[in-house]
C-alpha cells in the first residue's frame, strides 16, 4: 500500500472514531436542552395555574393535549413522557412531556395534568444538526483534501528518488536532486549518491581486473601453446616424453578453453555486448552449428531430428553464436552413444531435447558455473552458465527439464516479442 | 617470401621466427609500434604478422597506413581471442585473416599461406607432395594426376599436413584446424583418427602412401617425402629445406 494511501487511511480512521460519538453526544446535549426548556415552562406554568385554581378559574377543556385539565381522581404524578395524538397533525402520535401535580380547589382535591408536545424540540433538534453537521463535514473534508495536497508535495521527493533508484543499473553513479528542502530526503540522497559511486567504483574495478586478467593470462598461454609446439618438433625427443607432452599439451588446451569461457562470462556479466545487438535467426544459427558437429554426432551415431524454422532474436551475434553453440555442444557431447538429439526453432522458443545420463543433485543448481553431469568429463563444465548469463542478461529465459521416465534431458530457450523484431 | 613479424611479446615472436623460418620463410621482428612503423617505411614485405596490443601504439593504426600507403603485404592479424571488435575492424580495415591467441604454429604457417596464396599468386598456388597435389581453389586432389575424391574434413586435413611437412602436429592442433570450436563437443580424439585413417586409406588406393608417423598420444608428423619434384612455386616453400 502506498505510504499516502495509507496515512489518509489513518486519517479518515480518526477523524470517522471522533466525528461518529461528537456527533452522537451534541444531538443528545441540544436534545436535553430543549427537554429541560419544555420542563421548566411546565413547572412555571403549574404554579401560576395552581393560584388560579384556588379562585375556581380554569380554561374550559378543549380536549387538546396540551390544555391544562383537572382531574378528580389521582394519575401517578411528576414529569414523565406520554405519547398521545396530535390534533394539528391529523392524530399523528406524538410525543409529549406531562407534569402532574396535586391542587386543592374549593370542589376538593384535584389532579392538574399539563402536556408540552416536543414536536418542536425535536424539529430545533434535527433544525440544529441539519446546520451543524455539513459545516462538520466541510471542515473534515477540507482538512483531508489539504492533508492530502501536503503530504503529496512533501513526499515528491521521495517519489523521484525511487524513480531513479528503480532505473539504476548499478554502473554509473546515481545523480539524485542536490537539494528537496526536506533534511530527511537530502540525507536519504546524498547517502544513496555516495553508496552508488562506490559500488560504480568498485563494478569498474572489477571489471578492470578481469579484463587484465584475461588479458594478462592470455599471453603466458600464448607463450605456452607456441612454445610446447616448437618443443615437440625437437628430433632428439625422447620417446618417454612423448606421453608426457600430450598430457602438458591437453592440459594446456583445456586451460585454454576455461580462459576463455571465464572471460566470456565475466563480459556477459560486465555487460559489454551491449550496443551491437543485431536481428538474427536461431534457426539459422543452429542449422549452421549443426552442420559444424555433424562429424562428432556421426562418431557418436546419434539421431539427430530437426525442425528449424524462422526464430528472430536480437542478440550480440558473438553472444547469440555462443549461446547456440554451447547449447548443441552440450548434448552432443553429454548425450548417450546411440541417442537421440531433438532440435527446434520455431516463433519464441528455442528447444533442444537430447538423450543422457541420469544428472545427479537437484535440477535447481544446473546451471551452477563448473557443474558437470560427469565429474570424470574434461569439460570445464561453463557451457550451460554462459548460455544462462547470455539469458539473463538480455531478459531471456532457460529453463531444464528432465523427463526420469524417457531419460531426456530438454533446454528450451524463450524468447519475448520485445527481443524478438528482426530488421 | 619477406615476412615481418609485429609482436610484442619476445617468446612469442621467437617462436614466431624460428617456425616460420624452418619454413624457409625470411622474417625481420619488431617489437613495438615505433619499430614497426619504421620497417614498414623503409622496406617491402610480402606478408605482416600483426599483433594489435603493441607498446606505443595501436596494431590497427599500423593497418591504416599501410593500407593508406598501398603496400601489397598480406597481412595477418594476431588478436585476443574475445576481442571481437577488433577482429571485425581489422579485417574492415583489410586485412586478410585473423588468428586469434593463443594459436598453433602450424595453424600460423596454414593461414600465412592461405593469405599469401590469394594475394601474390592470384589463388593459383598448388601444394605437391611426391605425386600428390592439392589445389586449394576449386579443392582438387589428384595422385599421379588422377583426381580423388575427399571430404571437406579429410581435405583440410591433408592441407593442414601439406603446410606442415615434417612438423609434428599435435591432436589438438589438427582437431581444431579442421573442426574449429566444435572439438568441444567431442569427448575423446577418436573421430580424428577414423578421419585420418579414411584419408590415408584413400590416398593409397590411389596410389599414394603418405608416410605420416604416430607419436604415441601426442599427435601425427608427415615425413619429408623422399624424392622432392622441383616445384614451380619454389618461391613458397612449404618443407623446410
Amino acid at each position: 500500500m502506498k505510504l499516502l494511501a495509507r496515512q489518509n487511511r489513518y486519517y479518515i480512521g480518526i477523524t470517522l472514531a471522533l466525528l461518529i460519538p461528537g456527533i452522537g453526544g451534541l444531538y443528545g446535549a441540544v436534545h436535553l436542552v430543549f427537554r429541560h426548556g419544555a420542563e421548566e415552562s411546565l413547572v412555571a406554568e403549574a404554579a401560576r395555574l395552581r393560584a388560579h385554581v384556588g379562585t375556581g378559574l380554569l380554561l374550559p377543556p378543549d380536549g387538546r393535549p396540551e390544555t391544562p385539565i383537572l382531574l378528580p381522581y389521582p394519575v401517578p404524578g411528576g414529569l414523565r413522557d406520554t405519547v398521545l395524538p396530535d390534533p394539528d397533525e391529523a392524530g399523528e402520535p406524538t410525543e409529549y412531556r406531562q407534569l402532574v401535580t396535586p391542587v386543592m380547589t374549593p370542589a376538593g382535591r384535584r389532579w392538574l395534568v399539563m402536556r408540552r408536545s416536543l414536536l418542536e424540540t425535536d424539529a430545533l433538534v434535527t433544525l440544529a444538526l441539519a446546520v451543524l453537521l455539513p459545516i462538520l463535514g466541510a471542515i473534515l473534508g477540507a482538512l483531508l483534501l489539504l492533508n492530502r495536497r501536503l503530504a503529496r508535495r512533501l513526499w515528491a521527493p521521495l517519489e523521484v528518488t525511487l524513480q531513479a533508484l528503480a532505473a539504476y543499473d548499478g554502473r554509473r553513479p546515481l545523480t539524485l536532486a542536490p537539494t528537496t528542502s526536506i533534511d530527511e530526503f537530502d540525507d536519504l540522497n546524498r547517502h544513496l549518491e555516495a553508496m552508488s559511486a562506490r559500488v560504480a567504483q568498485e563494478v569498474e574495478t572489477l571489471r578492470a581486473f578481469t579484463e587484465n586478467a584475461a588479458h594478462e593470462t592470455q599471453t603466458p598461454l600464448a607463450i605456452l601453446r607456441a612454445r610446447l609446439d616448437q618443443l615437440v618438433q625437437l628430433p632428439t625427443l625422447p620417446r618417454e616424453a612423448h606421453a608426457l607432452l600430450a598430457d602438458v599439451s591437453g592440459g594446456l588446451s583445456r586451460l585454454v578453453r576455461l580462459h576463455q569461457a571465464l572471460t566470456l562470462l565475466s563480459k556477459i556479466e560486465n555487460g559489454q555486448f551491449p550496443a551491437t545487438a543485431q536481428a538474427l535467426d536461431l534457426g539459422a544459427l543452429a542449422s549452421a552449428r549443426l552442420e559444424e558437429l555433424s562429424d562428432l554426432i556421426e562418431a557418436k551415431h546419434l539421431t539427430v531430428v530437426t525442425d528449424l524454422t524462422h526464430c528472430p532474436v536480437r542478440l550480440h551475434p558473438a553472444l547469440a553464436e555462443s549461446l547456440v553453440r554451447n547449447l548443441l555442444q552440450n548434448a552432443v557431447r553429454h548425450n548417450l552413444p546411440h541417442g537421440r538429439l531433438l532440435v527446434r526453432a520455431q516463433l519464441g522458443a528455442l528447444l533442444i531435447e537430447n538423450t543422457g545420463p541420469v544428472p545427479h543433485g537437484p535440477v535447481a543448481h544446473f546451471f551452477e558455473r563448473f557443474r558437470k553431469h560427469d565429474p570424470t568429463s574434461e569439460s570445464p563444465g561453463l557451457g550451460l552458465a554462459i548460455c544462462e548469463q547470455i539469458a539473463r542478461a538480455h531478459g531471456l529465459t532457460l529453463t531444464y527439464t528432465f523427463d526420469g521416465e524417457t531419460r531426456q534431458h530438454r533446454l528450451a530457450f524463450g524468447i519475448p516479442p520485445d527481443r524478438r523484431q528482426s530488421g | 617470401m619477406k615476412i615481418l613479424l609485429i609482436e610484442d611479446e619476445a617468446p612469442i615472436r621467437a617462436a614466431l621466427k624460428e617456425h616460420l623460418t624452418q619454413q624457409g620463410y625470411r622474417c625481420e621482428e619488431a617489437p613495438d609500434f615505433a619499430s614497426a612503423q619504421e620497417k614498414l617505411w623503409l622496406y617491402e614485405y610480402d606478408a605482416v604478422l600483426l599483433d594489435l596490443t603493441l607498446p606505443g601504439g595501436s596494431g590497427l593504426d599500423l593497418l591504416r597506413a599501410l593500407k593508406a600507403a598501398g603496400a601489397r603485404a598480406a597481412v595477418l592479424i594476431l588478436t585476443a581471442r574475445d576481442a571481437l571488435d577488433d577482429k571485425i575492424t581489422g579485417l574492415e580495415l583489410g586485412a586478410d585473416d585473423y588468428l586469434a591467441k593463443p594459436f598453433h604454429l602450424a595453424e600460423v604457417s596454414a593461414r600465412l599461406r592461405a593469405v599469401l596464396r590469394r594475394r601474390h599468386f592470384g589463388g593459383q598456388l598448388v601444394l605437391r607432395y611426391a605425386e600428390l597435389t592439392v589445389d586449394p581453389t576449386d579443392a582438387l586432389v589428384t595422385v599421379k594426376g588422377e583426381a580423388v575424391t575427399l571430404t571437406r574434413k579429410e581435405l583440410e586435413l591433408l592441407t593442414y599436413f601439406l603446410t606442415n611437412v615434417g612438423r609434428v602436429l599435435t591432436k589438438e592442433s589438427l582437431a581444431e584446424h579442421a573442426w574449429g570450436d566444435a572439438i568441444d563437443a567431442a569427448d575423446s580424439f577418436s573421430f580424428l583418427y577414423t578421419h585420418l585413417k579414411n584419408l590415408r586409406r584413400k590416398l593409397r588406393a590411389a596410389g599414394c602412401e603418405l608416410p605420416i608417423r604416430t607419436l604415441y598420444g601426442l599427435g601425427y608428423q608427415l615425413q619429408p617425402a623422399p624424392t622432392e619434384p622441383p616445384a614451380p612455386d619454389a618461391a613458397l616453400p612449404n618443407a623446410p629445406s
